[in-house]
């Protein structure tokens, strides 16, 4: 019985590695693609834009530092579906009202032209609390989302 | 040897020789999901949804005929796109990979049907249907940190 060359077994594994490698499909969208999870941030300003759009929606709010001035931040949610889901609607969140969010900076930090973060829950001005992130995308398991309890 | 090595090949990537000869894939999953079904679902998303400001809220949804009729296109595209996933060698093509994209085909006829209605609130829920189909699949075959 002859044995079998190396080469080919060489051959053989790296054939199939590159298979394995070219079903995996890069996300548009994969929280690690775009945003730090070790750079945890809590935000406090005014709305003043709401995005309700799919994928993602987005607030923009207005951050005021302790030199006064201000520095504007996009927050990326959920898509508006799944906002839906977790109480919050395109009229839940009014322009010119104060909130709060927590959640995870870009990594691109030059916050040109705005500063971006993956919001994780939102303070509402009435002092209701919502969980207003995607499930699923790779985000932090920080008991944020209600439906990490299920997965 | 030589035949049993190329057996071996074939059979890891799903793929035998008729279909090989049978079809010309000129993109991988990636190639797909980049010059074709995120272009097509960004003017789902695009054309679909509100932006609201101290001054009042605007809609993004069509408003000529031109328009309404690039959405039908692209949701077309959504749709057929399902048919190019599941083409021998491209992905994996298990019951999983084969059910998810058909699952992108139904999404995007919601949005073609949509379209064709002119129903602004339901291209903005196809939207929706649309990310949630992409999800589905990027949570069960996507690369963690990419």
């Amino acid at each position: 019985m002859r044995s079998i060359r190396p080469s080919y077994i060489i051959l053989s594994i790296t054939c199939f590695l590159l298979i394995i490698i070219s079903f995996q499909v890069r996300a548009h969208h994969a929280f690690a693609a775009e945003f730090d999870a070790n750079s945890p941030v809590k935000l406090s300003g005014k709305v003043i834009k709401i995005e309700w759009i799919n994928p993602h929606a987005w607030i923009h709010i207005e951050v005021a530092d302790e030199s006064g001035s201000s520095q504007i931040w996009m927050i990326e949610g959920g898509t508006p579906n799944t906002l839906i889901r977790s109480g919050i609607n395109k009229n839940s969140i009014k322009p010119g009202t104060e909130i709060i969010v927590r959640g995870f900076q870009a990594k691109d930090k030059t916050c040109k032209p705005a500063c971006k973060a993956n919001g994780r829950d939102i303070t509402l001005s009435n002092g209701e609390k919502l969980f207003m992130g995607s499930s699923g995308t790779g985000a932090p398991r920080d008991g944020t989302d209600p439906r990490e309890l299920k997965r | 040897m030589h035949r049993l090595l190329i057996i071996i090949l074939l059979l890891l990537s799903n793929v035998n020789a008729s279909d090989q000869t049978d079809y010309v894939l000129s993109f991988d999953v990636h190639g797909i999901m980049e010059h074709i079904l995120y272009p097509s679902s960004a003017i789902v998303w695009g054309n679909a949804g509100y932006v609201i400001t101290e001054d009042g809220e605007q809609s993004l949804a069509p408003t000529t005929e031109e328009e309404w009729h690039n959405i039908e296109d692209h949701a077309a595209m959504i749709m057929e796109t399902a048919n190019l996933l599941i083409l021998p060698g491209r992905g994996p093509n298990n019951e999983e990979w084969i059910r998810l994209s058909k699952k992108l085909a139904v999404t995007g006829e919601l949005a073609f049907k949509a379209a064709q209605a002119k129903d602004v609130d339901a291209l903005f829920d196809a939207g929706g249907a649309i990310y949630q189909s992409c999800l589905a699949c990027h949570e069960r075959y996507i690369v963690p940190n990419e």
